[in-house]
């Protein structure tokens, strides 16, 4: 029986955890399109799921595709440049970054979206500030609602950037441990 | 404390990839046969090894048998350049080996 969830994840690792939820009661991923995942239930058996951002566009993302299938791993979906990877548990754990680079790379793509939200709304609310301050005709009411609305991109702004610091902090490798272990 | 930029040293994974590529195997052969020669400790994802392959086949160090197999499986093999670079590697791991003997009085 097919079964389709609507659900909007702004973390990748939260979007993670919750589709091993899902895996582990049964529920295999076989598409995902705009936000509406579908799922098969195959219950007993159970998966595990890993979200990808693959560097590799075209033929080579194809080949990369290709390589994973052929390691026993199976490609659910393809969307918005992630690649939703799927295993059964029975065929053992799904690892695909084992080496320390890679997987910081991996961590840097996965937050790179909270570092652009960030940037532009910031940047957004300083561009409307300057118009309504330099070039609004009057001090009245539209001047004081775009300074809200302004104020209001620049904390959420902000908000997403520490979110993306944060999260580079608490994922990174320690850096004396990175200088003594390869 | 980190590697020297020159020193030239290859990461465990590669210096396992091109020993195993001293005869064709696949990818997941490859993956499969490294674990084994190493009682498990080294595990390569599948994302890593892909990454590897991708990179030494691009520097001339490993090249694929046949570039578009029936199975989709692509075996590899090492090149005359990447047996260079897995033997100036395999030197500078036996001076490591040799330097470690002398100054602790064990014998290799």
């Amino acid at each position: 029986m097919k079964t389709h969830i609507k659900k909007t994840f702004l973390d990748i690792q939260k979007e993670e955890e919750w589709l091993n939820e899902q895996g582990s009661r049964g529920l295999m991923l076989t598409a995902y399109h705009s936000g509406e995942y579908v799922f098969e239930d195959m219950s007993p058996a159970e998966y595990i799921y890993k979200i990808d951002l693959p560097a590799y566009t075209g033929a080579k993302k194809r080949n990369d595709m290709a390589f994973l299938e052929e390691m026993g791993i199976s490609v659910a979906a393809s969307y918005g440049g992630r690649l939703y990877l799927r295993k059964n548990r029975a065929d053992g754990p799904l690892e695909l970054y084992s080496e320390k680079s890679h997987l910081s790379k991996q961590l840097h793509r996965a937050n790179a979206h909270f570092f652009a939200l960030g940037i532009s709304q910031c940047m957004l609310a300083l561009f409307a500030l300057a118009q309504a301050l330099f070039f609004a005709p009057s001090r009245g009411l539209p001047l004081w609602i775009t300074v809200a609305i302004a104020g209001g991109l620049m904390i959420s702004g902000s908000a997403f950037f520490l979110q993306g610091l944060r999260r580079r902090r608490k994922y990174a490798p320690e850096q004396e441990e990175a200088r003594i272990w390869e | 404390m980190g590697r020297s930029a020159n020193s030239g040293a290859l990461t465990e994974s590669v210096f396992y990839i091109l020993l195993r590529l001293h005869q064709p195997a696949h990818g997941y052969a490859l993956m499969k046969d490294i674990a084994r020669m190493t009682s498990g400790r080294v595990q390569l994802g599948a994302g890593s090894l892909y990454g590897a392959l991708d990179t030494l086949e691009k520097k001339g160090w490993i090249r694929a048998m046949e570039e578009h197999p029936q199975d989709r499986k692509i075996a590899y093999l090492i090149t005359d350049t990447g047996r260079q670079f897995f033997e100036k590697e395999r030197i500078r791991l036996e001076e490591m080996l040799h330097n470690a003997a002398n100054y602790t009085g064990d014998s290799l």
